[in-house]
């Protein structure tokens, strides 16, 4: 209960004010993330097979059980640790998959968008634009810009709007599926890489959402690695 | 090894820990919605997530750090915390708790973490916040052939003085060509 000071610090209790935590800037290695989010989709499958199972109520889980290497993580075929045919499964088109994965980057969507906004005003110097959001352009430049670059390290490269509420993203190497290959080739790699794409349209969303927009966002794979995203908006600009 | 790993810290891409925070808390919130709360299967959902980086994550570790076999356990777990820790999530956290057969031991985990800084979670005994690590340690482990039990037993969000992760190696596996492959 009393343990609130970190172990090993003791420099907090030194300075007069300690520093917001939100004035600080930690990092994490990228490949974590990287690593986390290569496992959202075989998650999602799982999840879905798993709740789309009649009997699913009665198969609850009602203890922890620890993964072993030759224990299948699901009741899908040949779902074991390491591999990759959890892909194969027919329900990677489902709907149910692909609005678990949006739901996911939908939820960091809006808490993104805070986060970033309070740090840009706050290190407005440090090269961060900093600048005032007033229409929608400046939220779909915030989303190339900053988000993008939070996310992947780099910003994105193209962005063209039809003045009447549409706006089309393009990211010429997107580097969630950029790393993706399947050994039947690559239309296979296309075919499975789309449901990835759930997720960052999930987050764009919900950053337009924590601005007061509703929209609409899907994206395509022009040529892989390529990828557009599509954001229609009732908004005319 | 500390030096070691600063190093190889100063060379990885790095991204806001924040960011893995938040998507790592929206992946836990979601799990908790699919399955109504019932957090057995939350964790046991976040373990086969972990075992499945663990497995992936163990051939970076080796090609980043250039590590070479352990002679002990010991060795083992200061390389997991000084190195692996470090590179991934720049934290390094501590070892107490050597049993006196020097097969188990406990891992702590520094306040905050980039798993749980900023959560709170309901009150309930049963989750297991940031299982996911278990998972990783576990498989990671499997892949260089070591039959490792990872568990946590005291976790801060509920309420303890500190997160603790419990290792006990069972045995050392044995390099085995499959049979026909020879």
């Amino acid at each position: 209960m009393s343990s609130t000071a970190g172990p090993g610090s003791g420099t907090t209790s030194s300075s007069e004010e300690a520093p917001d935590i939100l004035d600080t800037q930690s990092y994490v290695n990228a490949a974590s993330l990287q690593f986390l989010l290569q496992e959202l989709v075989p998650t999602s499958i799982r999840v879905s097979h798993k709740l789309a199972d009649t009997n699913t109520l009665l198969s609850l889980a009602d203890k922890d059980e620890t993964s072993t290497i030759d224990k299948p993580l699901s009741s899908i075929p040949n779902d074991l640790p390491g591999t990759v045919n959890v892909l194969d499964l027919a329900a990677l088109d489902q709907d149910d998959v692909s609005l678990r994965v949006e739901a996911y980057g939908y939820t960091l969507g809006l808490k993104l968008a805070e986060l970033l906004l309070y740090k840009n005003t706050r290190f407005a110097g440090t090269g961060g634009p900093g600048s005032k959001i007033v229409d929608i352009l400046d939220i779909m430049k915030f989303v190339c810009r900053d988000v993008w670059k939070c996310l992947y390290n780099k910003q994105m490269d193209n962005l063209r709007t039809n003045h009447r509420g549409t706006f089309v993203l393009v990211d010429n190497n997107y580097k969630l599926i950029s790393s993706l290959s399947s050994p039947k080739g690559i239309h296979d790699t296309v075919s499975k890489a789309k449901v990835h794409l759930w997720f960052p349209c999930g987050i764009i969303r919900g950053i337009l959402k924590s601005f007061g927009v509703d929209g609409n966002v899907t994206a395509e794979i022009t040529q892989f690695p390529v990828v557009t995203f599509n954001i229609y908006t009732s908004i005319n600009n | 090894m500390s030096k070691k790993g600063d190093d190889i810290w100063k060379n990885v891409d790095k991204i806001n820990s924040e960011l893995f925070t938040l998507t790592y808390g929206s992946i836990v919130a979601q799990l908790c919605r699919d399955f109504n709360h019932n957090y057995h299967e939350v964790n046991n959902q976040l373990d086969q997530m972990g075992y499945n980086i663990g497995i992936r994550l163990i051939e970076e570790f080796l090609s980043r750090t250039g590590a070479q076999r352990c002679q002990s356990f010991k060795e083992t777990v200061e390389v997991i915390t000084k190195l692996g820790f470090r590179v991934f999530l720049n934290i390094q956290p501590a070892v107490e708790n050597w049993s006196s057969d020097g097969r188990s031991c406990s891992i702590v985990l520094p306040e905050p973490n980039p798993l749980n800084e900023f959560v709170e979670i309901p009150p309930t005994k049963d989750l297991w916040y940031c299982q996911i690590l278990c998972g990783i340690l576990r498989g990671a482990l499997q892949m260089i052939q070591l039959d490792v039990d990872v568990n946590f037993v005291k976790d801060t969000l509920k309420g303890d003085d500190k997160t603790e992760i419990r290792l006990k190696l069972n045995k050392i596996l044995k390099d085995e060509v499959p049979a026909g492959e020879d």
